[in-house]
C-alpha cells in the first residue's frame, strides 16, 4: 500500500469548516456510517462516510466521487454514536466542491434548468400549470387559506401528475379553501441545495417567500417531502409567515376531524415504505398509516426495515440525476423487501420513491406488485 | 452552384440542389453551371452534367486538396466576379457554411440560410424560405439589390433529378489566383468515421422494455436509415448497448431530424432527451402511453409487427 | 505568447424556444414580453473562452448587440466570469440581417482592441442562419474556424481548432487573430457565481455603444445596411408535437410511417 502525503492547508481548512459549519467536529472516525450505509448493501465497495468526515476534519477538498454518490438519507446519522450531522458535512463539502467547478456537469444542467425554467426537469415554465388544466382549481394569487404547492415533479412528470390530480379531488371533496400557483410556482430548491450551490439558492428562496407570503396562506400543503423539508429547514429562517406541512398530515388531520372520509374499498394487501425525507428527516411516520388504514379493505403489513429504518430509494441529495450501474441501485434492495411481505401495492408517498420503485420493478419485469401514492389510494376509496 | 465533394463523389447534398437549381435555371431560362474546386476531380465532370448542369467549371488544383476557408473563398470570390451569376447556391453543410458566410460578405451581397424552399417571383427575383424562428415559421427572403443572390441550401430536402447520361454539358478547366499562401490554415488532423455519438446521429432509432431486450429490429432500421441505435435506462442497464446509447435525464440528450421510438412508455426521465428531435414517431401497444404525447406520429401496435414491413420499405429507398 | 489571451464572446439574447414568434407587421422576431434566454451555443462559446482564461490567463469580454434587455444576460454573463461586456444598442442598428449584423460586430471588435480571439455561438436558435461568425472574420480579414468542439493553443502559438465535417472531424490550426465558432453541447457552461452577480447588478457598469460611439455610418449598419429583406411568412410546422395517430393494419400503418420519414432520409 503506498501513502500519499497529504498537504493540508489552513485556508482551505477554514473554508471547509465554514461550509459545513463543523458538523464533522464531534466525529471520532468509528466508522459506523460507512459500515451502516445502503450502499454497501448493494455494491461491492461501500460508500466511505467516515473517509469523506475524516477529509472534511482535516480540511481536504477535491474531487471525489463517492461525495455525489450520498442520497442524502441520513441512515448514518440515526446510528452515529455522536449524533454527528453528516448530510451537513456532506453537502458542505459540495459546496466547496462546486465552487472548485467540480460538481458533476448534470447537476449543474439542473441548475440551469432551475434558473431558466423554474424547475429541474427542462420542462418550459409556461407548461408547469398544464397538470391541472379542466380541473379549475383556483389560483392561490387571489389569497387564500391553504396554498397546495405541487413541485416540479408533479408538475412536470406525467406519471406523477396524476398524484396532483388525486390530491385536488381529495382536497375538493373536503370543501377546504386551497389554491395553487400553477404556471406561476417555481422550484422549492431541493435539488440546488443538493449540488451545494448558495447565492442563487438564497435568491430563489426569498422569492419564493414573498410569493408565498403574498397568498396570505396559512398553510403550505406539499406533495414532495423534500419540498417540504427544505420549506421547513431553510424558509422559516427567511421570515416566511406560514407554516408547511405534507398532505398525509394534513390529511390526517382532516381524517381525524371527520371531515374527510373514505368509503369505497377493494382488498389489498399494501406495504407502505417510509420516504427519508418525510421519516428521519421529518418524524412523519404515523399519519400516511393512518390513512392507509382507513381505507376499507386495506390490509397494511410492515417491511422488515420501516420507520426510521426505511432503506433509502437512491433519489435524494441529487440521485435523480446522477446515473448508477444497474446491478447496484438502492431502489432494488427497497423493491426485493417489499415483494418478501407479499403486499400486492407499495404505497409511499414521494415522488422519487414512486419512480424509482416503478423503474426497478420494470427492470425486474415484475408485474404483480404495483406502485401507488397514498393520494392515489386514498382517492379511489372516496 | 458550388459542387460539393468528400474527393470521391459529390455530396448528395449538391446533387438535391441541383434538381431543384435546374427548375429555377429554366424558369429563368437561364444557365446552370456547376463549380468543382479539388484536386484529381476529373471525374466528377461527367456526374454533374448528369444530374442537371449545363457547364461545369473546374478548378483542379493540389491547393485546393481539401477544404480551406480563404483559398476556396478566394477561388470562389474570383469565379463569380468573373462570371456574374444570378444566383449562386450551396449546400448548408459545415463547410457550405463555412464557405457562404464569408463569401457573401466579401462580394457584399445577401445570402439566406439552410433554405427549404426557393421560387422565383413575378420579377425573377429568387425568394427563399428560410426555416428557423422555432420552426413554425418559415420565412420567405429576398435579396432585392445585390448580386449574386446566395442561398445554402438544407440537405434532404430537395429530390436529384434522375442522371441522364444524354444530357450534355460543356466542362472548362479554369485556373484561380490561388497559392500556398492562401491556405492560411493547417490539417493536423483529419477522421472520417467517428465512435458513436447519439447526440450528433442524424436519426435515431430506439428501442425501450417492450423490444424485450431483442434490438435486431432496431438496430437494422438504424442503419438501413444511416442512423444511430438509442436505448431507454433499462437496456441500456441489461447491457444491451453501451450507455453511449442511453437517451434521457440520466444520458443523453439528443437533437435527430428523425427519431423512432418502440417500446417505451415515454417516462419523462427518457423523453425530456429527445423533445429536441425534428420528427417523433411511437409505436407502442399502450394508447394511453405517455410516449405519444411526445410525438408527431403515434402508432398503436406491437413493434414486431410494425418495424419488419418499415425495414422493407427502407430498404427499398437505398437499393 | 503575451500575457494572456484577450478574447471577445460575441453573445445573442434570444427568446425561449417555446416563445419565438414574429410579428407580422415588422416581420422581425419579437423580443420584449416574452421570455428570452442567452444563445445556447453562445453559452458554450462563452464557457470555452472561460476556460481558455482559466488555463492561459487574460480576458474575456461579451460583446453584443440589440435593445437595452440584454444588460441582465450580458451581466449574467460576467457572473459566470466574464470581466466586461460591451452592448451595441441603437435604433439604427434594428433590422440587421446578419450582413450588417456582422459588419457591426466586427467593428466593435476593432474599437475594442487587440483582439486575439473572437467566439461565437455556431448559430442562435432564433435565425438559426450560422452567417454572422464567419462574416465577422471576413470583415476582419482574420482566419475562422467554425463547428468546434475542442480548441487549444499549441506549444507554437497557433490556434488548434477540433471541428466536425460531414462524417467525421478534422483539426486545423490557424494564426492568430481568428474568429471560432462553437457547436453547442460540447462543454458544461458553468453556473453563474450569484455573489457575483448581485455586484454586477448593482455596481458593474457594462459599455453601451450607440452608433456614434461606434463610429459607423447609418448606412452600414440596421436595415439600410441590410442586404436582404423578409418578404412574407409562412406557418411551416407548429412547435408542438402533431399526436397523430396513424391507423390502419401494421403493414398499413408501416407504409405511412415510411411515407413520412421519406423525405428526412433523403441526404
Amino acid at each position: 500500500m503506498t501513502s500519499q502525503m497529504l498537504f493540508l492547508n489552513d485556508e482551505v481548512w477554514e473554508r471547509i469548516s465554514e461550509l459545513t459549519g463543523g458538523a464533522m467536529d464531534p466525529c471520532y472516525q468509528c466508522g459506523t456510517c460507512t459500515a451502516t450505509c445502503p450502499w454497501g448493501f448493494v455494491s461491492g465497495k461501500p460508500l466511505n462516510v467516515r473517509k469523506l468526515l475524516r477529509s472534511a476534519q482535516l480540511g481536504v477538498d477535491g474531487e471525489r466521487s463517492d461525495l455525489w454518490l450520498c442520497s442524502t438519507c441520513k441512515y448514518c446519522e440515526e446510528r452515529c454514536p455522536r449524533q454527528v450531522e453528516i448530510v451537513r458535512a456532506v453537502l458542505g463539502l459540495r459546496t466547496a466542491a462546486f465552487e472548485d467547478r467540480k460538481a458533476p456537469d448534470r447537476l449543474v444542467n439542473t441548475l440551469w434548468s432551475v434558473f431558466e425554467d423554474g424547475n429541474p426537469w427542462g420542462g418550459a415554465s409556461r407548461d408547469r400549470g398544464k397538470w391541472a388544466e379542466g380541473l379549475e382549481v383556483p389560483s392561490a394569487l387571489n389569497g387564500v387559506k391553504v396554498l397546495l404547492y405541487v413541485g416540479c415533479t408533479a408538475s412536470y412528470d406525467p406519471r406523477i401528475q396524476n398524484v396532483a390530480r388525486s390530491l385536488v379531488k381529495i382536497l375538493r371533496s373536503t370543501d377546504i379553501d386551497f389554491g395553487i400557483l400553477g404556471s406561476q410556482e417555481k422550484c422549492c430548491g431541493d435539488v440546488v441545495r443538493s449540488v451545494g450551490e448558495q447565492g442563487f439558492l438564497e435568491e430563489l428562496v426569498e422569492k419564493n417567500v414573498e410569493t408565498f407570503n403574498a397568498t396570505g396562506a396559512e398553510t403550505v400543503v406539499t406533495v414532495s417531502p423534500h419540498c417540504l423539508e427544505i420549506f421547513s429547514d431553510v424558509y422559516s429562517g427567511y421570515g416566511a409567515e406560514f407554516r408547511a406541512t405534507h398532505y398525509t398530515e394534513f390529511l390526517a388531520d382532516l381524517l381525524d376531524r371527520g371531515t374527510l372520509r373514505l368509503s369505497n374499498g377493494g382488498g389489498a394487501s399494501v406495504t407502505y415504505h417510509d420516504p427519508c425525507y418525510l421519516g428521519r428527516y421529518l418524524d412523519v411516520y404515523d399519519p400516511p398509516r393512518r390513512l392507509l388504514e382507513a381505507i376499507p379493505g386495506v390490509n397494511l403489513v410492515e417491511m422488515k426495515n420501516s420507520k426510521n429504518n426505511a432503506i433509502c430509494c437512491g433519489g435524494g441529495g441529487g440521485g435523480m440525476w446522477i446515473e448508477v450501474e444497474a446491478e447496484k441501485r438502492l431502489a432494488d434492495l427497497r423493491t426485493e423487501e417489499a415483494r418478501e411481505t407479499q403486499a400486492t401495492v407499495i404505497a409511499t408517498a414521494c415522488p422519487f420513491c414512486i419512480i424509482n420503485f416503478e423503474d426497478s420493478l420494470k427492470k425486474s419485469r415484475v408485474s404483480d406488485v404495483s406502485v401507488r401514492d397514498v393520494a392515489e389510494l386514498v382517492e379511489r376509496a372516496l | 452552384m458550388y459542387l460539393e465533394h468528400d474527393g470521391e463523389e459529390l455530396l448528395n447534398v449538391s446533387l438535391e440542389i441541383m434538381g431543384k437549381a435546374r427548375e429555377l435555371s429554366d424558369t429563368l431560362r437561364t444557365e446552370l453551371t456547376g463549380v468543382l474546386l479539388g484536386s484529381g476531380i476529373e471525374h466528377l465532370t461527367r456526374i454533374s452534367t448528369e444530374f442537371g448542369a449545363n457547364k461545369v467549371l473546374v478548378v483542379d488544383s493540389p491547393i485546393l486538396d481539401h477544404y480551406s476557408t480563404y483559398a476556396h473563398t478566394k477561388a470562389m470570390a474570383e469565379l463569380v466576379r468573373a462570371r456574374k451569376p444570378e444566383i449562386l447556391l450551396i449546400g448548408a453543410t459545415h463547410d457550405g457554411r463555412d464557405l457562404a458566410g464569408r463569401l457573401a460578405v466579401r462580394l457584399k451581397t445577401g445570402l439566406t440560410a439552410d433554405v427549404m424552399r426557393l421560387e422565383i417571383d413575378d420579377s425573377g427575383l429568387l425568394v427563399a424560405g428560410v426555416p428557423g424562428f422555432g420552426g413554425g415559421i418559415l420565412a420567405m427572403v429576398k435579396c432585392e439589390a445585390s448580386r449574386p443572390q446566395m442561398s445554402t441550401v438544407r440537405p434532404g430536402v430537395f429530390a436529384p433529378l434522375e442522371p441522364d447520361r444524354s444530357r450534355m454539358g460543356t466542362v472548362e478547366a479554369v485556373e484561380v489566383d490561388v497559392s500556398e499562401q492562401d491556405v492560411k490554415r493547417e490539417i493536423l488532423e483529419r477522421v472520417v468515421e467517428e465512435r458513436v455519438d447519439i447526440t450528433r446521429a442524424e436519426h435515431l432509432v430506439v428501442g425501450g422494455l417492450g423490444t424485450g431486450g431483442d434490438l435486431t429490429l432496431i438496430r437494422n432500421l438504424a442503419q438501413l436509415m444511416g442512423g444511430e441505435v438509442g436505448v431507454t435506462r433499462p437496456l441500456a442497464d441489461e447491457g444491451y448497448v453501451s450507455r453511449d446509447h442511453q437517451i434521457g435525464t440520466t444520458g443523453y440528450s439528443v437533437r435527430p431530424k428523425v427519431l423512432i421510438v418502440a417500446g417505451a412508455s415515454g417516462a419523462m426521465t427518457f423523453t425530456s432527451g429527445i423533445d429536441d428531435s425534428e420528427v417523433i414517431v411511437a409505436i407502442n401497444t399502450d394508447r394511453e402511453a405517455p410516449i405519444f404525447d411526445h410525438a408527431d406520429y403515434c402508432v398503436v401496435d406491437d413493434l414486431f409487427k410494425v418495424l419488419p414491413p418499415l425495414i422493407k420499405e427502407v430498404r427499398g429507398l437505398r437499393e | 505568447m503575451k500575457d494572456g489571451l484577450k478574447i471577445v464572446v460575441c453573445a445573442k439574447v434570444v427568446p425561449k424556444p417555446e416563445e419565438v414568434k414574429v410579428d407580422p407587421e415588422t416581420m422581425t422576431i419579437v423580443r420584449t414580453e416574452v421570455e428570452n434566454e442567452l444563445n445556447p451555443a453562445c453559452k458554450h462559446a462563452l464557457e470555452m473562452g472561460l476556460q481558455l482564461k482559466d488555463k492561459h490567463g487574460g480576458e474575456v469580454i461579451l460583446l453584443s448587440m440589440g435593445p437595452p434587455l440584454f444588460e441582465g444576460f450580458l451581466k449574467m454573463g460576467i457572473a459566470m466570469g466574464a470581466d466586461d461586456a460591451v452592448l451595441l444598442s441603437d435604433r439604427a442598428f434594428a433590422g440587421a440581417d446578419t450582413y450588417a449584423t456582422s459588419y457591426a460586430l466586427a467593428e466593435a471588435v476593432v474599437k475594442i482592441g487587440d483582439v486575439d480571439l473572437i467566439l461565437c455561438g455556431e448559430e442562435t436558435s432564433d435565425s438559426s442562419t450560422g452567417q454572422v461568425p464567419p462574416g465577422v472574420a471576413e470583415w476582419l480579414d482574420v482566419p475562422q474556424i467554425t463547428y468546434v468542439s475542442q480548441l487549444e493553443i499549441g506549444e507554437d502559438g497557433r490556434l488548434r481548432g477540433k471541428r466536425s465535417i460531414t462524417g467525421g472531424h478534422e483539426v486545423i490550426a490557424v494564426h492568430m487573430p481568428a474568429v471560432v465558432s462553437v457547436e453547442i453541447g460540447v462543454n458544461s457552461p458553468r453556473f453563474p457565481d450569484f455573489r457575483r452577480k448581485r455586484w454586477a447588478e448593482r455596481e458593474f457598469e457594462l459599455k453601451v455603444w450607440d452608433i456614434g460611439e461606434l463610429g459607423v455610418g447609418p448606412e452600414m449598419v440596421g436595415l439600410p445596411g441590410s442586404h436582404t429583406s423578409v418578404d412574407r411568412l409562412i406557418e411551416a410546422k407548429s412547435p408542438e408535437r402533431l399526436r397523430e395517430f396513424v391507423e390502419g393494419t401494421p403493414e398499413e400503418k408501416a407504409k405511412k410511417v415510411y411515407e413520412i420519414i421519406k423525405p428526412y432520409l433523403q441526404s
